[in-house]
């Protein structure tokens, strides 16, 4: 409709397309990539909620990439490993057993939830597939690992950095410069897994919220905030800004991915609402 | 009004606005809401707010469950107990309601108190009910409830209400968003019963049903797209609660679930857009019913016996997003059910030919015979023209029929109009014949040759006598006659010819309105042109009809030329006011004229104002603003000539908005200051929206509201433009050339739409039914910003009150709390925050962005001329002129409180007055902040009523505009591009040379003693960039280019999103900025006071003041300052000298924060402020010991709106 400031056009779209990545998204992972280093030397990446598959590409270069998803990526690659839910301990044991008993070096989530458009309550799903991803991450993950996930920086993000802690020795909030300065979406980059001494990974029970404490209160000084670091090319392209149009628009690597409300559209188009009743 | 209380500084909540997330009736007359934290009572017969209570600290109401209760329990004193829950917390609420006694006029005195916290419990709440003890008390519900439990879960129980029962139960079970039920006892605070579904999986929504433990059952709206019912009492041998029956069929995340009322049919809904109807017992393997006809995301549906009420996501006019349903009428094919369509086809033909017995020759009709016209003449009365040329009257509910006329001169080709009281229909022939009929045949048909050729349409207007009609006949060549039919004789009825209409070149008639009151004929053309007419011949005496022969002799129609008589001695008469284009170059398809009542006229009480409204196929409406009327009301006794008058007209256009470069539109300002002189019609165009991407065909006044009707795609709909939803919709298969539609209320109860599709007449009807009689609607509250809000600024500047006649009177000020505010619903408010209130007072809401909305700025040069700029996405920056007012009776009592709040509500017009030429090479391009300086250098008499516009694009240049209010023009000064990035903020900062000769002469001394403006960049890169505008000096040379910045300096990793400047003196300037990387960031700055020297002294940075993107700055003083972020923090900061030893590298001052508050608004993205100074009679009586605190409201807006009070 052309009502949204967060407008349609949107440099990185059209890089992703010149450049044959599956979405644009695949270059937050490069730019956070360039600042932390994450993929140097991985031998074992899954990558969660995958689907289009823009995240799974960067890490191509390593032996082997599990990518498990709900939604099914068009074009799978050689290492694709399997369609699954993060929330079952088959996928675990899937996993494991395509890594033969390895772990992961790092496990990645880019993953969003369907947003509901009340605020509080889509920030608490994207934290519990954040928290989700985290409980899967405990049985799959070696000593000293990465995980990155996407976050929404809302009023109880600190909630989430405390849970963090918990599990990894340094959590940082990276904004990658293709991630539109307008836009509440952030990734945590938790590094050197060091899980709790008396922690045993279940995927019978899911791990939660905690609440506001002493060391993380509510108001005030004492919130328990990471550091954050913008990451990319300072003198890059910027997400925000409107460039002049290219002469022919480039068709997507990757179509989009089957949309609910596809038969909907179908009755549409098919003059279904407005036919006269006889 | 919670405060945290540190260093003096105090942070008060006073008021909050946003979405409403939850309702509950009480009962019939109080309705419970829940608004951000806020849970509120309403009065439901008078509207009033009874109650405004803080539920929770920093979470939204997300449901009220209460006790149950028996429908017909009102006491005096009604008691009772409220769960009401939001994100992980439980807080039970008792409700008091104290009504007053019989006769007494006051309202009932309502009290709401905490009785019980539970919180925080470990996931987020999605239900909760209420558990009444166990049935197994009674004897035979015991053997079924065994039963129940012993076999496998079946359909649930039958639903007991508990009949006396009005004690509070001490079980509450919860549903939770992780898919498990805790049932607790609030009393003691202790979870009894907890269970976890075998299905692990997180639910998007959860509702109970039953209302004990055993027959307690939930269904789980999973993330998976299925709807999964549960028994909560029964356990599979892993102690995990079996699912008994799986809704499998939705193709999206389930939103929202709900229960009938006995619990055998679910209704969920969908991201897939669909509602489906499930049977929940366990044998019924039925299909569920599938309901397609939201076009956007479903949120929740209830159920009642056999009707359903839908809500989506509002998209934008085509779906109000409320749907009603009726199951039983619900077909595959059928999803409009509410109302009923009725095929009319005509009689068989030997049937209405029998009424007309003079004529027995007649030949039988009996191939092509089909309706040809038809036109309306009651709820339920159509009269039809057949293709035979018959007319016949029918009765739709009765099925009577009649025939009124036949003529075969009227077969084939008919244009038919019906007066609005029904009482007189006309029929134009295609050989230029004009018919007038009585619907109740009252009087003979009337027939007269008028026209050489074919009529091309006929209308007819009311005038004072209400049985004295005007008929205005319209043919080919633009030959338009305007006739009187008086009614007064009803046997014997005269028509007489007033007027021949002469147009403008290149118009074709399409709508008509008249103005009795003030003998105004309104005209509207295919070409988008609209004309006025002067009906100065308002009343004929005798002689003037003898002497013009204007009556028609009955003879007249058998000779052919007759018309040539006519139009020898029919009066002409020319427009006196003509505007072209105004619909763009589309059509205006109707006019409606409105009186502006005498008691809402709070300005000029003298003076009469018509408000002229149009409608165009570009789709919009226009409202048009008709002064300097005193000349043109009817005087019966003094008829004026109209060629004198025409010459003293003055035409005021203000249209075609978007063609900035078209000099003939300018509205001349100082034509204001002329609005009394006699005899001058003033027509100012105040606004100007687009309703549909479709047609709107009419604009009609229905119990003062004003319902906009139009089709698009294939639909016909009504738009409310008052309540701003679409009201009615129905297919009809496109914009057809004969409709007409009726409507007796606001609500259309009673209404018709009647069309004509393929030569077959529908009529869609609508009659009160029983159940809505009795039902009258209150608006309980008034709306914010639907969306995201973007921009707020507050009203910077006092109003001068004028007294009527006199213009503005000095020292006569008010200081009302105004601010205006805009976002992504593109609509720019303006708002008044009345001290106390519990809401805002809403003034107006304009609709002409035509997106986002990211910036607004005040700017006033002179008193009588109040301008505010609003920018955003599409590249548009707008200007609007705003008129403030007091009531009348109000300014008597008004004096003047300086520097404090006023409590006295204002009325507001703005009128668009100006927009920016768009000039960047990108459609696409947002304009991300403005700055606005009014120019009222001293020295400079040719710079006043210039406005000096700082703008920054997203394609990374800043662009300096000169807006002269005189000329409504925007001149580009100059413009630069820089940052490379998204330029993201604007201010400037004016400083006065002869000022920092005074204060400071150790530095350099300036000869050039004038103002200098400094502006301040900051964008995505990180950086603050200045730029020195020597203004003057650009305004004198037409400088094109800027020069580069004159300081560059990075204070954030990524973007700025926030800066505040302030000078501190002596050449010293603090610059806040808030960063997207959590971290606020304070500059210290030296300026010389020729701009050529900047130094940075100092810099501070607070990395972690926030847990996310900062959103807002302001500077309370020298020293302290506030942020606001998306992490929903207000920080207020102040400068403290550090505890640390003189040798630390530490330096010897930082910032603190000092005092926090939650904030209530999500997604806030702008913050406003507004400075003064208490006297001591405010509403705080607390704090009158030091009544000359400094006070600073603070307004932080996103999805709602919150205003906080700081003291310092």
């Amino acid at each position: 409709m052309g009502k949204s400031s967060k407008d349609k056009r949107d440099i990185f779209y059209r890089l992703a397309k010149e450049q044959g990545w599956r979405a644009r998204s695949a270059f937050k992972l490069l730019e956070i990539d360039d600042e932390f280093h994450v993929l140097k030397g991985v031998k074992r990446v899954v990558d969660l909620c995958a689907a289009p598959g823009s995240w799974s590409q960067p890490s191509q270069s390593p032996p082997k990439i599990v990518a498990v998803d709900l939604q099914t990526m068009a074009r799978k690659f050689k290492r694709y490993l399997n369609i699954g839910d993060i929330t079952k301990q088959s996928t675990v044991e899937q996993i494991l057993g395509y890594f033969e008993g390895e772990f992961a070096d790092i496990v990645v989530c880019d993953g969003a939830p369907d947003v509901i458009g009340l605020h509080d309550f889509d920030e608490y799903i994207q934290a519990q597939l954040v928290l989700a991803a985290l409980n899967i991450t405990t049985h799959i993950l070696r000593p000293g690992g990465t995980l990155i996930a996407k976050i929404f920086r809302g009023k109880d993000v600190t909630l989430l950095y405390a849970r963090l802690l918990r599990f990894f020795e340094r959590v940082t909030c990276a904004k990658p410069r293709s991630s539109r300065n307008s836009s509440i979406e952030a990734f945590v980059v938790c590094q050197n897994y060091r899980p709790p001494k008396d922690y045993i990974p279940t995927m019978t029970k899911p791990i939660l919220d905690l609440s506001y404490d002493e060391n993380n209160k509510l108001l005030g000084p004492s919130r328990l905030i990471v550091p954050f670091v913008a990451c990319g090319d300072a003198s890059g392209f910027d997400s925000d800004q409107t460039y002049p149009l290219e002469e022919k628009s480039l068709d997507p690597l990757q179509p989009p991915i089957g949309a609910p409300y596809r038969t909907a559209i179908t009755l549409k188009q098919q003059n279904y609402y407005n036919k006269i009743p006889s | 009004m919670k405060s945290i209380q540190k260093n003096q500084i105090e942070i008060n909540k006073k008021l909050y606005a946003g979405p409403v997330t939850s309702l509950c009736f009480h009962n019939d007359k109080i309705l419970l809401a829940g608004q951000g934290p806020y849970l509120k009572a309403f009065y439901v017969p008078t509207g009033d707010l009874l109650d405004s209570f803080l539920a929770f600290e920093c979470f939204r109401v997300h449901r009220i469950v209460p006790v149950f209760y028996p429908n017909d329990h009102i006491d005096d004193n009604d008691h009772r107990i409220l769960a009401v829950f939001g994100s992980k917390s439980i807080n039970l609420i008792e409700l008091i309601i104290n009504y007053p006694n019989e006769g007494d006029k006051c309202l009932p005195k309502c009290t709401l108190t905490i009785q019980k916290c539970l919180a925080p419990f470990k996931d987020w709440i999605l239900d909760v009910q209420w558990l009444y003890g166990s049935i197994t008390e009674q004897s035979d519900e015991k053997i079924l409830e065994k039963n129940y439990l012993s076999s496998s879960p079946s359909s649930p129980m039958p639903y007991i209400k508990k009949e006396t029962n009005t004690t509070t139960p001490k079980e509450i079970a919860i549903a939770f968003a992780h898919n498990f039920i805790e049932i607790w006892d609030h009393i003691s605070s202790t979870c009894l019963y907890s269970v976890e579904c075998q299905e692990h999986c997180i639910l998007y929504s959860a509702r109970f049903f039953g209302d004990t433990r055993e027959n307690l059952i939930l269904a789980s709206g999973t993330v998976f797209n299925q709807v999964h019912l549960w028994n909560v009492m029964c356990r599979n041998e892993d102690g995990y609660g079996v699912v008994y029956k799986k809704l499998v069929g939705h193709e999206g995340v389930i939103f929202g679930v709900r229960f009938n009322e006995d619990g055998t049919a679910v209704v969920s809904v969908s991201d897939d857009r669909t509602i489906r109807v499930w049977g929940t017992a366990l044998d019924d393997n039925t299909k569920p019913r599938v309901l397609f006809g939201h076009m956007a995301r479903i949120w929740d549906c209830l159920i009642f016996d056999d009707y359903l009420i839908s809500i989506s996501e509002a998209t934008g006019g085509q779906d109000s997003g409320i749907r009603l349903w009726s199951l039983s009428s619900v077909t595959e094919n059928k999803i409009d059910s509410e109302i009923d369509l009725i095929k009319v086809e005509l009689p068989p033909a030997e049937q209405y030919i029998q009424h007309l017995v003079r004529n027995n020759e007649q030949k039988l009709p009996h191939t092509h015979e089909h309706a040809r016209n038809c036109v309306m003449v009651d709820y339920s009365t159509v009269v039809m023209a057949s293709n035979y040329g018959y007319i016949i009257r029918f009765n739709y509910q009765t099925n009577e029929w009649r025939t009124l006329f036949h003529d075969p001169e009227l077969a084939s080709y008919n244009m038919m109009t019906s007066s609005q009281c029904g009482r007189v229909v006309c029929c134009g022939s295609i050989y230029g014949q004009l018919v007038v009929l009585s619907v109740t045949s009252e009087f003979e048909a009337i027939k007269r040759k008028i026209h050489p050729h074919k009529v091309f349409e006929i209308y007819i207007e009311e005038t004072n006598d209400p049985n004295i009609l005007y008929i205005i006949s319209h043919a080919v060549h633009n030959d338009i006659y305007l006739f009187s039919l008086d009614l007064n004789n009803i046997t014997k009825p005269n028509l007489e010819i007033l007027y021949k209409i002469s147009v403008p070149p290149r118009f074709l008639l399409l709508s008509i309105a008249f103005s009795a009151r003030y003998n105004l004929l309104f005209c509207g053309s295919r070409e988008s042109g609209l004309a006025i007419y002067h009906l100065s011949r308002s009343s004929f005496t005798k002689s003037d009809i003898d002497e013009k022969k204007f009556l028609l002799s009955d003879e007249d129609n058998s000779n052919v030329n007759n018309h040539h008589h006519i139009d020898e001695n029919s009066y002409h008469i020319s427009a006196i006011l003509y505007l072209r284009k105004t619909h763009g170059k589309q059509a205006v398809t109707s006019i409606a004229l409105k009186v502006e009542d005498e008691s809402t006229s709070q300005k000029q009480k003298q003076q009469d104002i018509l408000y002229v409204f149009t409608t165009g196929r570009d789709g919009g409406y226009i409202k048009y603003r008709l002064k300097g009327l005193s000349a043109f009301v009817s005087q019966p006794q003094q008829p004026k000539e109209t060629s004198e008058r025409a010459d003293s007209l003055r035409l005021e256009n203000n249209n075609k908005a978007s063609n900035t470069n078209e000099k003939s539109k300018a509205f001349s300002a100082s034509s204001l200051k002329e609005e009394n002189f006699e005899g001058t019609l003033i027509m100012e165009q105040v606004y100007r929206a687009k309703i549909t991407k479709g047609w709107l065909e009419k604009v009609v006044f229905v119990d003062n509201e004003l319902l906009l009707l139009g089709f698009y795609r294939k639909r016909f709909f009504v738009y409310n433009e008052v309540k701003k939803f679409e009201m009615f919709s129905v297919a009809c298969g496109g914009a057809h050339r004969v409709w007409h539609f009726r409507a007796a209320d606001k609500r259309m109860d009673k209404s018709t739409f009647v069309f004509i599709r393929k030569e077959k007449i529908y009529v869609y009807s609508r009659q009160a039914s029983a159940f809505s009689e009795g039902f009258d609607e209150c608006k309980l509250q008034n709306n914010y910003h639907g969306r995201e809000a973007r921009a707020l600024e507050y009203l910077p500047y006092p109003i001068a009150l004028s007294e009527e006649g006199k213009g503005v009177i000095k020292n006569n000020l008010m200081f009302p709390v105004i601010f205006a505010t805009g976002g992504e619903d593109s609509l720019l408010r303006l708002f008044q925050y009345i001290p106390g209130a519990k809401e805002l007072h809403n003034l107006c809401s304009i609709k002409k962005h035509t997106s986002a909305i990211r910036s607004i700025q005040w700017s006033q040069v002179t008193e009588k001329m109040l301008l505010l700029f609003s920018c955003g996405a599409s590249e548009e920056l707008r200007c609007w002129k705003v008129e403030i007012s007091l009531a009348k009776s109000k300014q008597l009592l008004h004096q003047q409180k300086c520097l404090k709040m006023d409590s006295e509500p204002v009325t507001v017009n703005c009128l668009e007055w100006a927009r920016c030429p768009t000039i960047s090479e990108i459609p696409e391009t947002r304009i991300m902040d403005i700055s606005v300086f009014p120019i009222c250098f001293h020295h400079h008499q040719n710079t006043s009523g210039l406005h000096f516009v700082a703008a920054v694009y997203s394609d990374s240049v800043l662009r300096i505009w000169i807006f002269d209010e005189k000329t409504r023009h925007f001149y580009l000064l100059g413009d630069a591009t820089f940052h490379n990035k998204c330029i993201l903020q604007v201010r400037h900062l004016v400083i006065e040379s002869q000022q920092h000769e005074e204060e400071n002469s150790e530095y350099e001394n300036n000869v050039d003693q004038e103002r200098r403006i400094i502006l301040f960049t900051c964008a995505t890169d990180g950086r603050v960039a200045l730029w020195d505008k020597d203004l003057i000096s650009q305004l004198l040379q037409h400088q094109k280019p800027l020069d580069q910045p004159i300081q560059v300096y990075k204070v954030h990793q990524s973007g700025v999103n926030c800066m505040e400047v302030r000078s501190v003196g002596r050449g010293k300037f603090i610059v806040i900025t808030g960063g997207d990387d959590n971290a606020v960031t304070v500059t210290i700055l030296y300026i010389s006071s020729s701009g050529s020297d900047v130094v940075v002294l100092d810099v501070y940075n607070m990395l972690d003041a926030h847990s996310s993107s900062i959103q807002g700055v302001h500077i309370i003083n020298d020293t302290t300052f506030v942020s606001a972020s998306l992490d929903q923090r207000l920080n207020v900061w102040n400068h403290v000298k550090n505890k640390i030893s003189p040798d630390s590298k530490e330096k010897d001052y930082t910032f603190k924060l000092v005092a926090s508050e939650f904030v209530n608004v999500c997604d806030p993205s702008a913050m406003g402020a507004r400075q003064y100074v208490s006297i001591s009679n405010d509403e705080d009586q607390d704090h009158q010991d030091d009544d000359r605190a400094s006070k600073t409201q603070i307004a932080i807006t996103g999805i709602g709106i919150e205003l906080f009070e700081i003291r310092v």
